[in-house]
C-alpha cells in the first residue's frame, strides 16, 4: 500500500514537472536583436535572492555536466532554473571576457522549474572550442523591482 | 597626457646635437616599466579591472639590440594581471611578448628629450582561471579551480619620448597600442584583448 502511494505521488511529481519542463528547441534564438556586450551593468550581489521555505525563488542552479567533455558522452549541458513569478527568461552563453557566444531568450514563462539543454555551440551552430563559459540567466531583465541574474562557468574540456 | 607630450614633442632643442658617428652607442640595452592599460573591448573593460598587487598597473621588460644608431632590434615581455567585477573569483593573466624594432625618430640632444618609436609582432598567451561547481549530474556538486589557455596574436606600435638621465641611461614615457585579432570570440576566444597603455620607463645601455 506505501509503495503504490510512494508511485502515485512519484507520477504526480513527475507529471507536474513535465508540465513545466522545456528543452533547447523552446528557446528562442539566438536573437539577432539582442545585444548583450556585457552584464557588469547588474550586481549579482544585490539581486541575489534568499530564499525562503516553501517559496519559489528565482535562482539557476548549478549546470551539469561541467566540465562538459564530449569523448567521454557528454551531448548537451543541462540547465536548471527557476522562476518564483511569470516573467521573461534569457540565457547568454559568453567567453570569459563578457562578450556574448550566443544568447537564448524564451517567451514568457510562468512561475515554476524548468529544464533547459544546450548544445556548446555558437550563434552560427558551430561547436565552441575548448575554454571557459559563463552562462548566465537573466529572468525578467525589464522589471526593475525583480532583475534576477545569476552566472555559472562551464568548462568544456573537449567538444 | 597627449598635449603634454605634444609639448614635449614641439619643445626647441637646447642642447647640442650629438655628431653621428654611424656606430652604435652600447652592445645591449635594458629597460623596464610601469603601465596603465585601457583595453579596446569595452567588455573586458568594464567588466576586469587591473589588479598586480592591488595596483592597477602591468609591467614590462625588454632588451633592445643596437643595429646603428638610432634603429635598434626589440624583444620585450609584458605582464597584466585582470580580475573580473562581475563575478568573484575570477581573473585573466596575460603574458605578451613583442618582437619588433625600436627607432629613435630625431637625432640625439644633450639633455634634451629624443622622440622615439616602436613597432612589432605581438604573441600573447591568456590563462583564464575560476571555479566552477563540479558536477556530472547536478546532485553531487563540489568546488573546482580550473584554468584555461588563450593564444592570440597581433601587432604593437608604441610612440615615446626620452629624456638622458647620463650617458647611458635615460628615462622615458610613452604609449603603446596592442591589437589582437586570432583568436575570435565566435568561436569562444577572447577576441582583442588588446588596448592602449602608458607608461614610464627606464632604459640603460650596456657595453660598447
Amino acid at each position: 500500500m506505501e509503495k503504490t502511494l510512494h508511485h502515485i505521488i512519484f507520477f504526480l511529481f513527475n507529471l507536474c514537472f513535465s508540465f513545466f519542463a522545456f528543452s533547447c528547441s523552446d528557446f528562442i534564438g539566438p536573437d539577432a536583436n539582442l545585444h548583450v556586450t556585457n552584464i557588469a551593468q547588474y550586481s549579482i550581489r544585490k539581486t541575489f535572492r534568499i530564499q525562503s521555505s516553501g517559496a519559489l525563488v528565482d535562482s539557476l542552479a548549478p549546470i551539469f555536466p561541467n566540465p562538459f567533455n564530449r569523448t567521454i558522452g557528454d551531448t548537451a549541458v543541462t540547465l536548471f532554473f527557476t522562476l518564483k513569478d511569470t516573467g521573461v527568461v534569457q540565457i547568454v552563453i559568453q567567453n570569459p571576457i563578457g562578450d556574448s557566444v550566443a544568447i537564448f531568450r524564451d517567451s514568457i514563462l510562468p512561475p515554476g522549474n524548468f529544464t533547459g539543454l544546450w548544445q556548446p555551440v555558437n550563434s552560427s551552430g558551430t561547436r565552441l572550442r575548448v575554454g571557459l563559459y559563463f552562462i548566465t540567466m537573466h529572468a525578467a531583465p525589464d522589471d526593475p523591482n525583480r532583475n534576477y541574474i545569476n552566472s555559472r562557468l562551464l568548462q568544456i574540456q573537449s567538444n | 597626457m597627449i598635449l603634454l607630450l605634444g609639448a614635449f614633442i614641439t619643445n626647441p632643442v637646447s642642447g647640442q646635437v650629438r655628431p653621428d658617428t654611424g656606430r652604435t652607442a652600447y652592445d645591449i640595452v635594458l629597460f623596464a616599466e610601469g603601465l596603465g592599460f585601457i583595453p579596446f573591448s569595452e567588455s573586458y573593460r568594464i567588466n576586469y579591472q587591473t589588479s598586480l598587487a592591488g595596483l592597477p598597473f602591468e609591467f614590462s621588460g625588454g632588451i633592445c639590440f643596437p643595429l646603428n644608431t638610432s634603429l635598434s632590434g626589440m624583444f620585450e615581455a609584458r605582464y597584466k594581471r585582470r580580475t573580473a567585477v562581475f563575478v568573484p573569483d575570477f581573473r585573466i593573466k596575460t603574458i605578451e611578448i613583442e618582437l619588433g624594432i625600436h627607432d629613435y625618430l630625431e637625432a640625439a640632444h644633450d639633455n634634451d628629450l629624443r622622440l622615439y618609436g616602436t613597432a612589432g609582432l605581438l604573441l600573447s598567451q591568456s590563462t583564464a582561471a575560476g571555479n566552477i561547481d563540479a558536477t556530472s549530474d547536478g546532485t553531487t556538486i563540489k568546488t573546482a579551480e580550473v584554468s584555461q589557455d588563450y593564444f592570440n596574436i597581433g601587432l604593437g606600435l608604441g610612440l615615446g619620448v626620452e629624456y638622458p638621465l647620463t650617458k647611458v641611461s635615460g628615462l622615458y614615457f610613452g604609449i603603446h597600442l596592442g591589437i589582437y585579432f586570432a583568436d575570435p570570440i565566435a568561436s569562444g576566444g577572447l577576441g582583442n584583448i588588446g588596448g592602449l597603455s602608458i607608461g614610464l620607463g627606464y632604459r640603460i645601455g650596456l657595453g660598447n
